[in-house]
């Protein structure tokens, strides 16, 4: 059978007219997001339509950041964010790697199991959940929703890890046996190395999740001091109006630090997405 | 080997102060100055975050009451508007309910559930008998199967037409139409000079929302949701109500996929002509656009022969389950006292159910030179009805507005005729009230 060659040539201008257009569609959304917080609350409404802000920027984001509680929302988001993705990542490694290598009894049941859990969704689980908390105190603080966030997302953070683990030789494993090395010196010095933009992918992935979370979140804290970003923005929209501006302003300043994440870790976690997609 | 349990080790004593400097702290609350008991009652409710005055009101409320009460701290639990009956539901299945509540004409499924304190041991009976009107001592009672008294209402909502005279006039309107016809030329100005005219909920599943809405068209008639006990959609005002809607929504004069707080900031920007809502959109178009102070009026009619305006309320309750009974009356006492409904009036442009609010002569010449148009509302304070339809359970209360809802968005939505849409929603609200 002849095998077509693909032509390694420029790209036609079609292709990068193309390119701008999705490019254009994907980010519109987020310059309007700029753009609606960056208006008065007498011109969000008015026709016609302003396509450029009006106010300027460090004058509107300055203001806001002095006049609400969005700092604190950060700060709280930030640790529970955090502490779930280290939790999350630190307990679903090894036991990925268990259920990738090992043999034991039940195996296939543990499996299932991890598996099961992500089928009971969040409005599910709320109300029991938060009946069990409010028994043991722990209602109204972070502790409570970091140790949601963590049991939740470790069956996701098990199976995503699990599939890295799955894509490597087992060769690896044994010729490092032959040497003498142990299978906790197998773990740490062979494979995480190895796996490190894999787990990267799977800590941001459980970091955006929690850093994004609001049912949990809404329902288990009602101390304003302790509300994440979903929350405190949420509890904007009111009964008689609704100050998008500040909304906008809001979700700007929220989306940021996952943007930077992303910027910083971006290698990693396209390499972490993407392997085992080409066999080499 | 030994380098990574180190770093394991490392890694779990970060973790650890993170973790346990997340749990709060149990407050020790000192005694009062008598020595009594220092209680505290928590108080959820969107005022305390909502902005537009509502907080300022609320936190005034509450250091009035405990700087008279220092054995007493209110607790502020804030939820959004959107959220708070889900939250207050999630609290008392969790047996965890908040000691003061607030409601709407949603009390009757709480009282009837019997997760609401009977308030009538510890208030003021007489006060309420007196110094308050039909919301309070005929509507909210009728909600309770024992007749006792569950809530002490702070918000009388009644609904009549809004309109900057400014909006009109650039439309070649003078004065507000007084019939329906009028009303639909008035649109038809409007939306040629570039205003949308009307604002009312239509987006589909907003039942909440669109209830009242409906509500204010229904009762404009002199129409009735029930009528001696049995469901009315097929009666001729209700029909009417409907057609009118239908009519306004065709010809593009209904604002379309926007929620109620944005359209009625629409309203304070000029870009809507027309609201049938209550007093508190003065505060809300104010802060949308100051020139509204000045260009606001309210019109003195329904549009229809019967002259009638729909009433819905929301007021304060007080769980069941509560240890401070006494302490709770006295706050829900205070909170809806003359004084302090007369700051809620000053600052949110929100009347009360009460009946001397304006029995300070200097205080009702002073409120109607700042608001000249709160005196319409205050006219027709007679020729309310309520919304809530009178016969219906409170446990089915919430589905008898989604049948009204769903009729409305067959109606304009599939273009069913509003009398088979009509007959549908009658049938289906007789089944309801059977089952």
């Amino acid at each position: 059978m002849r095998v077509k060659k693909l032509h390694a040539g420029r790209p036609g201008a079609g292709i990068y007219i193309l390119l701008v257009l999705v490019c254009f569609v994907a980010l519109f959304p987020f310059y309007w997001l700029i753009n609606t917080s960056l208006q008065s609350p007498e011109e969000l409404f008015k026709l016609p339509i302003h396509y450029f802000p009006t106010n300027h920027l460090f004058e509107a984001y300055g203001e806001y950041i002095r006049d609400s509680s969005i700092l604190v929302w950060l700060k709280n988001t930030l640790i529970v964010s955090g502490t779930t993705c280290v939790i999350a990542t630190a307990v679903g490694t090894p036991a990925a790697y268990a259920l990738s290598r090992f043999r034991f009894r039940l195996k296939t049941a543990y499996t299932f199991l991890i598996l099961f859990t992500q089928m009971m969704s969040a409005a599910f689980l709320c109300i029991p959940i938060y009946m069990v908390f409010s028994t043991l105190k722990l209602t109204n603080n972070l502790l409570g929703l970091i140790i949601i966030y963590a049991c939740t997302m470790l069956p996701i953070s098990i199976w995503f890890a699990k599939g890295f683990f799955d894509a490597l030789p087992v060769e690896l494993e044994e010729a490092a046996r032959v040497d003498g090395a142990s299978t906790l010196n197998i773990f740490f010095r062979i494979l995480l190395p190895l796996l490190r933009p894999g787990i990267i992918a799977t800590g941001a992935w459980i970091f955006i999740a929690a850093w994004d979370e609001y049912l949990y979140a809404y329902t288990m804290i009602s101390d304003q001091t302790l509300w994440t970003n979903s929350v405190g923005l949420a509890s904007y929209i009111g009964q008689y109006s609704t100050p998008w501006d500040q909304i906008m302003t809001g979700a700007v300043l929220v989306t940021l630090p996952v943007v930077f994440l992303f910027m910083y870790f971006q290698r990693h976690i396209v390499s972490g997405l993407t392997a085992g997609s080409v066999k080499g | 080997m030994k380098r990574n349990l180190a770093i394991l080790l490392a890694a779990v004593l970060l973790v650890s102060p993170m973790l346990f400097g997340c749990t709060q702290q149990e407050a020790v609350s000192p005694e009062g100055d008598g020595g009594e008991e220092q209680i505290t009652i928590t108080f959820p409710h969107w005022y305390w975050s909502h902005g537009g005055s509502f907080d300022q009101w609320i936190e005034g409320a509450v250091k009035d009451f405990t700087d008279e009460h220092p054995n007493v701290k209110v607790e502020p639990v804030t939820i959004a508007y959107e959220e708070y009956w889900n939250r207050l539901d999630i609290a008392i299945a969790a047996g965890t309910p908040y000691d003061i509540m607030a409601f709407g004409d949603n009390v009757g499924n709480y009282i009837e559930n019997g997760h609401l304190l009977a308030l009538d041991d510890y208030i003021d009976m007489d006060e309420l008998k007196k110094n308050f009107n039909d919301i309070q001592n005929v509507y909210i009672p009728e909600l309770a199967p024992d007749g006792k008294t569950y809530m002490i209402a702070n918000v009388n909502a009644f609904y009549m037409p809004i309109y900057r005279p400014s909006v009109l006039k650039k439309a070649g309107w003078d004065s507000f139409p007084q019939t329906f016809d009028e009303f639909k030329r008035m649109c038809g100005d409007l939306q040629a000079v570039g205003v949308m005219p009307y604002g009312m909920m239509t987006n589909p599943g907003n039942f909440t929302e669109q209830w009242i809405d409906l509500s204010v068209w229904v009762i404009a008639q002199g129409g009735s949701w029930m009528k001696n006990g049995a469901p009315n959609f097929t009666s001729d005002e209700v029909k009417n109500a409907y057609s009118c809607i239908k009519e306004l929504y065709d010809a593009g004069y209904i604002v379309k996929d926007t929620d109620k707080g944005t359209y009625r900031q629409m309203f304070g920007t000029g870009e809507i002509g027309v609201l049938i809502d209550g007093s508190w959109v003065y505060s809300t178009a104010v802060l949308a656009d100051p020139s509204v102070e000045g260009d606001f009026a309210v019109a003195d009619t329904s549009l229809f022969p019967a002259n009638k305006f729909a009433t819905a309320w929301e007021g304060f309750a007080a769980s069941a389950d509560t240890k401070y009974p006494e302490e709770c009356g006295a706050l829900l006492m205070a909170l809806t006292s003359a004084p302090q409904m007369r700051k809620f009036l000053d600052t949110a442009s929100i009347l009360a159910p009460r009946t001397d609010i304006f029995d300070d002569t200097e205080y009702e010449k002073q409120t109607f030179e700042t608001f000249p148009w709160l005196e319409t509302f205050v006219e027709n304070a007679d020729n309310v009805q309520g919304s809530y339809p009178t016969g219906v359970p409170a446990a089915k209360y919430t589905e008898f507005t989604k049948i009204a809802g769903t009729a409305l968005e067959s109606v304009l939505y599939d273009n069913v005729p509003v009398d088979t849409a009509m007959q549908t929603a009658q049938e289906s609200a007789e089944a309801l009230l059977k089952s």
